[in-house]
C-alpha cells in the first residue's frame, strides 16, 4: 500500500500534475545553489530509517529518486498534504536550502 | 607532541585563533586515531561514520567486549516470539572488512585524560587524538533492595540485551497457564521510556497466543506516569482485556523490597507475589564514564549540545544513553542520531571537515499487539546551549487500524535501516 501511494505521487509529482504554488516552491528549490557536504550530513538522518539495500521494508527507498519529485514530496510533508508524522516532523524542521541540499544528494544516489 | 591538544599547542607556539584550524594530521606525521568505546547504537554508528567520511585519513579503533551485539531494540519482539534471537544479533564484521575499522574485543577500563590513552582490562593500551564514549548503562542494582547482579539471574532485568535476554526469555517460555508476572519498573531517567510498556505488551501477546488465559501482569512504577500511556493502556484494554494492571506510586506507596528467592515485591500497600519477577533498576552512565570522572551529579555525562563533546575534556564525546542529552531521551536511535553529529565534529578536529550546525532526531516505535504499532518522536536542534525538540509527534488515540499497521511496518524498516547505518 505503502509503495503504490508513493509510486503514484512520484508519478504525479514528475507529470507536472502538483498545485502551481508547490510548482513555483519546487522552481525556486531547484535554482538553489546547495552545498554538497551539507546535503550529505543532512541525509545521515535519513539513513537511520532509509537504506539503499532494503526492498520497500516499510519504508521507501528514497537513493535515486528524482530530484523534483524529492522537493515535492518534501514541501508536501512540510505542508502537512502528505501522511505521516514522521516525516511531517522531519520536514517541518528543514529550509528550502536544507530541502535542496538533500533532494541533490539522494538523486546522486544509486 | 601528539600529548598535547590543539588548543596546549597553538598556546604554546603563541600562535593566533587562525592557527586553530590546523589539523592534527598535519600535525603530526601519522594518521589522527579516533578511539570508540562500546559498540552500540551510539559506539558503532560513530566508528562507521568517522571510518567512512574520512575516506581513510583516520585511524579508527572500535573498543567492545562482545563479539557480537544484540539490540536492546526489538528484544520485547523477541520475548514476544514475534522475531527470533538471531535477528536482533549483528557481527562487526564489516564494520572491519568493508570500512577498515580496528575492531578490538576487550573492556576499556580506564581512561588516562592526560596521557589520551586508554587501557584495557587485558593491560593493553591505546593511544587516541579524540575519544567516544558510548558505553551506554549501568544498573544500580541496589536502588532495588534486595536486588543484586546475583538476584537477576534468578528475577532478570533484561535491560542489557544478551544472556539476560535469553534468560528472561527463557523463564518466560517456562511459565504456565495461571502463573503471574511482576515487573518493577525503573525511575527516569532510564534507557528507552516505553520499553518496560512495549515489554508487558509483548509477555501479555506470548500468553495469548500460548493460550494462558488465566495469567497476569502486574507493573509496579516508582514513576506516576510513562511514555505513550494512553496508547499503551488502550492497547492493553483491546488486545488483553484484564491480563495488565500497572500500578502508580500513589497507589503502591513506595516498593520498599524484592525477595527473587520467595518472588516477592514488597510495597507500602501489599505484598506482590510473581511466579517471575523482571526487576529493572535506576540506572546511571557505563562505569567508564564514572572512572574518567565526566559525571554529573545526575550519573550521567554532560556534554555541549551542538557537538555532543564532554564539557569536560574537550578531546572527548560522550555520546548515547551515557550522555545528558537535553530533551532526547535515552533510545538507541538518539544515541545514533548524536554518533553522528559527534563523527562530524570529530573529523573537524582532526582532519579539518566542514561542520555544519547539529540537527538530531529520534523515533521510537512500540509494538503493542499484532499489526499494532505506535511511535514518537521528534526533532531537535542545539537551542541556548540545550538540546531542544523543534517539532514533535506521537501516533493518535483515534487512528485506523490500517495506519496502526503501516506504523508497525514502518518499525520492521527502521530496524533494517538503523542496523545496516550501524554496522554496514
Amino acid at each position: 500500500m505503502n509503495r503504490l501511494l508513493i509510486s503514484l505521487f512520484v508519478l504525479c509529482c514528475t507529470t507536472s500534475s502538483y498545485a502551481g504554488d508547490t510548482d513555483s516552491r519546487v522552481t525556486d528549490i531547484l535554482k538553489l545553489d546547495s552545498d554538497e557536504a551539507y546535503g550529505e550530513y543532512l541525509a545521515s538522518e535519513c539513513s537511520t530509517c532509509h537504506n539503499t539495500s532494503s526492498a520497500d521494508n516499510g519504508i521507501p527507498i528514497i537513493h535515486g529518486q528524482d530530484q523534483q519529485a524529492l522537493i515535492a514530496a518534501l514541501l508536501a510533508y512540510q505542508d502537512k498534504t502528505r501522511e505521516n508524522e514522521t516525516m511531517q516532523s522531519v520536514a517541518g524542521a528543514l529550509g528550502n536550502e536544507e530541502i535542496g541540499a538533500l533532494a541533490r544528494y539522494f538523486s546522486s544516489q544509486k | 607532541m601528539s600529548q598535547l591538544t590543539r588548543r596546549q599547542f597553538t598556546q604554546a607556539l603563541g600562535l593566533g585563533a587562525a592557527a586553530l584550524t590546523v589539523p592534527i594530521n598535519v600535525i603530526g606525521q601519522a594518521k589522527p586515531k579516533v578511539v570508540i568505546v562500546g559498540g552500540g547504537a551510539g559506539g558503532a554508528t560513530a566508528a562507521r561514520y568517522v571510518a567512512k567520511n574520512s575516506k581513510g585519513a583516520v585511524d579508527v579503533t572500535l573498543i567492545e567486549n562482545s563479539k557480537t551485539y544484540t539490540t536492546c531494540f526489538f528484544s520485547n519482539l523477541y520475548l514476544g516470539g514475534v522475531r527470533d534471537y538471531d535477528s536482533i544479533t549483528h557481527s562487526y564484521d564489516t564494520l572491519a572488512s568493508d570500512y577498515g575499522v580496528k575492531v578490538v574485543h576487550g573492556y576499556a577500563s580506564e581512561v588516562d585524560r592526560n596521557g589520551r590513552t586508554i587501557k584495557l582490562q587485558d593491560g593493553t593500551s591505546i593511544a587516541y587524538d579524540r575519544l567516544v564514549l558510548s558505553p551506554g548503562i549501568d544498573l544500580i542494582y541496589d536502588s532495588v533492595p534486595g536486588y543484586s547482579e546475583e538476584a537477576a539471574e534468578i528475577a532478570p532485568h533484561a535491560w542489557q540485551a544478551g544472556p539476560q535476554t535469553q534468560l528472561l526469555k527463557t523463564k518466560l517460555e517456562a511459565l504456565q497457564n495461571g502463573d503471574n508476572v511482576v515487573m518493577v519498573a525503573p525511575p527516569n531517567p532510564y534507557r528507552c521510556p516505553p520499553g518496560p510498556y512495549e515489554r508487558v505488551s509483548m509477555m501479555a501477546h506470548l500468553f495469548k497466543t500460548k493460550g494462558m488465559t488465566d495469567s497476569t501482569i502486574t507493573i509496579l512504577d516508582p514513576k506516576p506516569k510513562f511514555s505513550k500511556q494512553g496508547l499503551f493502556t488502550a492497547g492493553w484494554e483491546k488486545h488483553y482485556p484484564g491480563v495488565i494492571e500497572w500500578i502508580s506510586p500513589d497507589i503502591h506507596g513506595g516498593i520498599l523490597s524484592v525477595d527473587v528467592n520467595t518472588g516477592t515485591v514488597e510495597t507500602d500497600l501489599d505484598t506482590f507475589e510473581g511466579t517471575l519477577l523482571n526487576i529493572i533498576p535506576k540506572q546511571t552512565a557505563g562505569a567508564i564514564a564514572h572512572q574518567a570522572e565526566l559525571v554529573d551529579d545526575s550519573g550521567f555525562c554532560q556534554i555541549v549540545s551542538d557537538s555532543m563533546r564532554s564539557v569536560v575534556d574537550e578531546n572527548i564525546f560522550v555520546i548515547g544513553d551515557a550522555s545528558v542529552a537535553g530533551a532526547m531521551p535515552k533510545s538507541g536511535f538518539s544515541a545514533n542520531s548524536q554518533a553522528k553529529v559527534a563523527a562530524m565534529h570529530i573529523l573537524g578536529d582532526v582532519i579539518s571537515s566542514k561542520t555544519f550546525p547539529a540537527k538530531y532526531s529520534n523515533t521510537c516505535w512500540s509494538m503493542i499487539g499484532t499489526d499494532d504499532g505506535v511511535k514518537v518522536g521528534a526533532q531537535y536542534a542545539s537551542v541556548d546551549g540545550k538540546i531542544a525538540s523543534t517539532s514533535k509527534f506521537v501516533s493518535q488515540g483515534d487512528e485506523d487500524a490500517m495506519v496502526r499497521k503501516e506504523t508497525f511496518e514502518e518499525s520492521l524498516g527502521w530496524y533494517d535501516g538503523m542496523t545496516k547505518d550501524m554496522f554496514g
